[in-house]
């Protein structure tokens, strides 16, 4: 009886240690499951920011951005991971509830002081009606001129957003991760 | 040293002035001549005290035609309510208009409040200034128009980086509202600007330009308060009314600017 107590100890262990190794194959860089995390957003004018109980991908809520016709309306995470090298892919789930396909673009900056456009990342995602899964490989990360690499050890900013939407455009994210190998 | 420390501390900051600048420009001084023009700059506020009914009773006294302000109304991600009431208290026959301080983004969230309501994008109905971010109005007199722009540094546009007006075509002068006068540098020298910022308060205490650069206060050491020229552009800082970093002002008194604008030469 002893014996199988111990075996089951030694079972449930190891099941416990490979559900965490499990965990560190990504890391959650935003959820969006309280309106706490509404503060770690950069709040700029012709966006609105909430946390919805809709099309959700991850725990219970997502993030509702609402864009209004502007620029360049988006969001911008305050970023506490800066360094990416231990990561392969950078994930994030997008609903578009309209019919009509949505020009998501995601920007990234390894420089702190607004690069140009040829030293940035910068890249269009067609979004469709429903959920849509954005996966960009960290080995993708290339600025548009220059052709340099970002350096993943310095990721200052994360940049999500439409390009001059002619009308309000709602969005649900969720889920934005960072994915190891495996 | 302690009633030195006793009125740098208590005495002092409570002790707004009234500062009179005279500005003789043939365009400015042509539209805004007989006009009151006011600038208060750098708040901080953290509760609506004697300081900030002080400057209240200062602006009322003045019945300005114009008031500007230049940014940081609040401390640290603080309390931003204190500053939306002391802003639903400014008035001006013609018009209040202001530009935001790094301050005032210390919570993006909350900053949205100065210019909407809570939880909307509805227009906020707490005060009537109107928040100038990287944008421009345009304002018309009897003798002229005045272009009123303002500078956006911390909230601005990210492909413009709050830079975005300074290379636009000015066909007539134009007063500047920028919370750091850094953005002074910005402008080409031959733009009949007048710039009014803030964000140095005057260092706060009474230390040598050198001495700001080594402790790492750029600003301080270029500009920390009064009118600079420099080929057609102008730029006024004012030392501000608030504190930050230490409750203290020592020999840089609180200020409330008037200008004078006058089309003549200066005698």
């Amino acid at each position: 009886m002893r014996t199988i107590k111990n075996l089951l100890f030694i079972l449930t262990s190891l099941l416990f240690l490979l559900s965490c190794q499990q965990d560190f194959k990504e890391i959650v860089l935003f959820d969006y499951e309280s309106d706490k995390e509404l503060d770690q957003l950069y709040w700029s004018c012709h966006v609105l920011y909430s946390v919805s109980n809709d099309h959700a991908t991850h725990g219970s809520k997502s993030l509702k951005l609402e864009l209004f016709p502007s620029d360049y309306p988006g969001m911008i995470p305050v970023l506490a991971v800066k360094d990416w090298r231990d990561y392969r892919e950078f994930c994030f789930d997008v609903y578009n509830p309209s019919e009509q396909v949505v020009q998501l673009w995601v920007r990234i900056d390894d420089r702190k002081n607004y690069p140009d456009s040829n030293d940035r990342y910068e890249n269009k995602f067609v979004l469709k009606e429903g959920n849509n899964h954005i996966s960009i490989p960290l080995e993708s990360l290339i600025t548009l001129g220059s052709n340099r690499h970002l350096d993943l050890a310095k990721i200052h900013r994360l940049f999500i957003y439409v390009h001059h939407p002619i009308k309000k455009t709602t969005l649900y994210v969720d889920y934005i991760l960072l994915k190891k190998d495996g | 040293m302690l009633a030195l420390t006793i009125y740098g501390l208590w005495i002092e900051p409570n002790d707004v002035e009234i500062h009179q600048v005279s500005i003789h420009d043939s365009y400015f001084g042509g539209v805004l001549q007989n006009k009151v023009i006011v600038q208060i700059t750098d708040l901080h506020i953290h509760t609506m005290g004697k300081r900030e009914k002080k400057t209240l009773d200062i602006l009322n006294s003045l019945n300005p035609d114009i008031v500007f302000v230049t940014g940081d109304y609040v401390k640290w991600d603080g309390d931003y309510r204190p500053a939306l009431k002391f802003l639903s208290q400014l008035h001006a026959r013609i018009g209040v208009w202001a530009v935001m301080g790094d301050y005032d983004y210390s919570s993006t969230r909350k900053s949205c409040t100065f210019c909407h309501e809570e939880g909307s994008g509805a227009p906020t109905r707490k005060h009537a200034v109107r928040f100038l971010k990287d944008s421009v109005d345009v304002v018309r007199f009897p003798n002229g128009v005045l272009r009123i722009e303002g500078m956006d540094g911390e909230g601005g546009n990210i492909f413009l980086s709050g830079k975005g007006i300074v290379s636009s075509d000015r066909k007539i002068p134009s007063i500047i509202l920028s919370h750091s006068p850094l953005n002074f540098d910005l402008i080409q020298d031959d733009q009949n600007i007048l710039m009014l910022a803030g964000d140095t308060h005057g260092g706060q205490v009474p230390l040598p330009g050198w001495l700001f650069g080594i402790l790492g206060y750029k600003k301080n050491a270029l500009y920390n308060q009064g009118l600079f020229e420099k080929g057609r552009k102008r730029m006024f800082v004012s030392r501000g009314i608030g504190t930050s970093h230490l409750p203290l002002r020592l020999f840089r008194t609180p200020e409330v600017v008037v200008f004078h604008f006058s089309p003549y030469d200066k005698l």
